[in-house]
């Protein structure tokens, strides 16, 4: 599913912050990525996910090389192919959270045909998988952070992408939810059989990932 | 997608129904006073056509147009009848009506004239005057009147009326011993017409005899006044049609050297050409107080949409990793002011054509005539420019935030 060799990328005006030789995730595969913070997690993200392009090496998701894409066919293919979830933040507050779940529907057209059936009841049968007993009418302002990353799982599962990537999905979260969450969220992408690639610093949360890898090994930066 | 950008508005809509409502209103002030002068200039200039040049006493050009045509202002001098019998008999005139002012009725404008005036006066494009009921002058102390004044004042036919002498509101004294009758009504035609009383010259020479420098010395009746010759000594002013136009230039110059009494002839569009002039400095101030409250408006806009940008950016690295593309979300930034300043601009016009059909048949009883028309080439232009400006403030936090989301990829840092 992603395969990087010699990748190098940089942040400008600054030192490499990428210089991995080579990492690969297989199709399926639930990877847990550890590191410090500022040891370039999120960086590597982006790239996987073409916000981003490496300077020099090869970065392959999904059988595609992303520097070989335009621009706004990397954004297609984020669209297309990758669900999101974010550290926080995740929701559109002034969004109803039925309409939060749909968003990425509206972007992409592949995420659109893989849910013909009745949108709501979708995201009816979602939050009920997440055991979330919530008014989808309701803004999602409304929702408490631990809600809040709940309904980021659902719309990142909305439209079925193979890969999902969650980058410190539970540092927002209170100490005894983290792990519930991890379940969750682990639990739902085996279901799909989805790849799963999550980042985050704290290694006590990564017990049922079949991989548990090292920023710091993998990575040929050296980091103060 | 849409439905996106509107949600957004909607989230903010106690501040943005405010700029909303600041923004339609400046629009209306703007198209407002841009309208306001086109309908001056328009009325100004459909009061009087089809003459080709005014007669009176020396003055400046815009004095004598304004006192003649509009009844604005008073004659300095008048001229002799002698010299306007002599200038209407020249070969080169068509037509000509006598002009003679300085009486009033209830603040309304009192016009000596003779039948001529009704016969060809024309105004707008070269409409004539109709009348309404009754007829043209019969005896010299027939009045004729303009729509509203015998609408204002309630008069109809055969009704007597007391013509005041001055033009003034509060009239020092009255020509009471010779009582006008009404013997004719006129359409309206939403020009000074409207606003004054017609009588035949011999009527004015009847209530002026016993008269010097404007005070009564001895009664008279009207059966002693008629046995009197009653051609005026002197009138204000003339209208004179030409056979061919192309001999006004002449003529004017001729009425210009005239040697009996210093004379002056006028074009009634260079007149009017003139005038413009003269107003259009206050007109160009209205222009720019009220591009000015345009622009504030847009400020607010700005300010507003500057308010939320770190909000912005934390939803737009979120459309990001749903896909969105720059362009996209560049769009949806962008449409959002573009929304606001084109709501700004449909509903200010709509307020002005509100206000015009509320105010059309007000301000046609004050003589100013307007159909509310589609919106002319100019204020199309001036929507435009108004949106355009819209579109550059709009562009300003778009672009910022635009910047930033590129720089932020998936992570947003401040
Ligand atoms: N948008 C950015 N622009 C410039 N430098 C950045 C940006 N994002 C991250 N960096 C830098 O890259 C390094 C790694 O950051 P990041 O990938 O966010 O680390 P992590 O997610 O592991 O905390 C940091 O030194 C950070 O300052
Ligand atoms: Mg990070």
């Amino acid at each position: 599913m992603i395969h990087l060799e010699n990748a190098v990328f940089a942040w400008p005006n600054d030192d490499a912050v990428i210089r991995m030789n080579d990492f690969s995730v297989g199709r399926g595969e639930k990877v847990f990525l550890k590191g410090r913070s500022g040891s370039g997690k999120t960086t590597l993200l982006s790239l996987i996910s073409g916000i981003q392009t490496l300077q020099s090496g090869f970065l392959e998701v999904r059988g595609e090389e992303l520097k070989k894409m335009p621009p706004h066919k990397r954004d297609v293919f984020r669209g297309d192919h990758v669900g999101y979830i974010f550290q926080q933040f995740n929701l559109i507050p002034w969004l109803s959270i039925e309409d939060n779940i749909l968003s990425p529907l509206l972007f992409s057209k592949i995420k659109r045909k893989r849910e013909k059936g009745n949108h709501r009841e979708r995201v009816i049968e979602l939050l009920e998988d997440l055991s979330l007993q919530i008014d989808i009418r309701k803004p999602a302002r409304n929702l408490s952070i631990g809600q809040q990353q709940r309904v980021a799982v659902a719309r990142a599962l909305m439209g079925n992408p193979e890969l999902i990537i969650a980058d410190e999905p539970t540092s927002a979260l209170d100490e005894d939810r983290r792990k519930d969450f991890m379940d969750l969220l682990f639990g739902e992408c085996e279901k799909r059989s989805s790849t799963l690639l999550v980042v985050s610093h704290d290694s006590l949360l990564a017990s049922q990932f079949e991989r548990i890898e090292d920023l710091n090994d993998l990575n040929g930066v050296e980091h103060v | 997608m849409f439905r996106l950008i509107f949600q957004s508005l909607m989230n903010r809509k106690n501040v943005l129904i405010l700029i909303y409502i600041s923004l339609s209103l400046s629009v209306f002030l703007f198209l407002g006073v841009q309208r306001t002068k086109d309908i001056s200039r328009n009325s100004f200039s459909r009061t009087i056509s089809g003459t080709d040049l005014i007669i009176g006493a020396r003055t400046g050009q815009v004095n004598l147009i304004l006192y003649s045509v509009f009844h604005m202002g008073n004659a300095v001098n008048n001229m002799g009848y002698d010299s306007y019998e002599k200038l209407a008999n020249r070969d080169e005139v068509a037509w000509s009506i006598p002009i003679s002012l300085g009486d009033s009725h209830k603040g309304f404008r009192v016009v000596g004239t003779n039948r001529d005036y009704f016969r060809f006066f024309t105004y707008g494009r070269n409409e004539a005057l109709n009348f309404e009921k009754g007829e043209e002058f019969g005896d010299p102390f027939s009045v004729v009147l303009g729509s509203s004044v015998a609408m204002a004042l309630g008069y109809s036919i055969d009704d007597s009326i007391i013509v005041s002498h001055g033009a003034g509101k509060i009239s020092l004294s009255d020509h009471d011993t010779m009582p006008f009758h009404v013997s004719g009504i006129l359409e309206q035609t939403g020009t000074p017409v409207d606003k004054s009383l017609f009588v035949p010259l011999q009527g004015i020479s009847a209530i002026h005899i016993g008269w010097s420098t404007g005070m009564q010395t001895r009664k008279v009746t009207a059966q002693q006044a008629m046995a009197v010759d009653l051609t005026p000594e002197s009138i204000t002013s003339a209208y004179i049609g030409l056979r061919n136009r192309s001999a006004a230039f002449r003529i004017q110059r001729e009425v210009n050297q005239f040697e009996d009494e210093p004379l002056m002839a006028i074009l009634p569009g260079a007149a009017l050409f003139e005038l413009w002039g003269l107003m259009s400095t206050m007109e160009k101030a209205l222009t720019f107080i009220s591009s000015a409250v345009v622009l504030i408006g847009m400020i607010s806009l700005l300010s507003a949409q500057l308010a939320v940008l770190d909000q912005r950016r934390r939803e737009m690295a979120l459309f990001r990793s749903l896909g969105a593309t720059p362009g996209r979300l560049f769009f949806m930034l962008f449409s959002e002011s573009l929304m606001m300043t084109g709501a700004g601009c449909i509903t200010g016009l709509s307020l002005l054509y509100a206000v015009q059909f509320g105010a059309a048949e007000i301000l046609k009883k004050w003589g100013f005539f307007m159909e509310p028309t589609v919106p002319s080439s100019k204020e199309w232009l001036l929507l435009g420019i108004t949106l355009a400006a819209g579109i550059l403030i709009g562009l300003f936090p778009a672009i910022i935030t635009y910047k930033k989301t590129l720089s932020d990829g998936m992570s947003v840092r401040s």
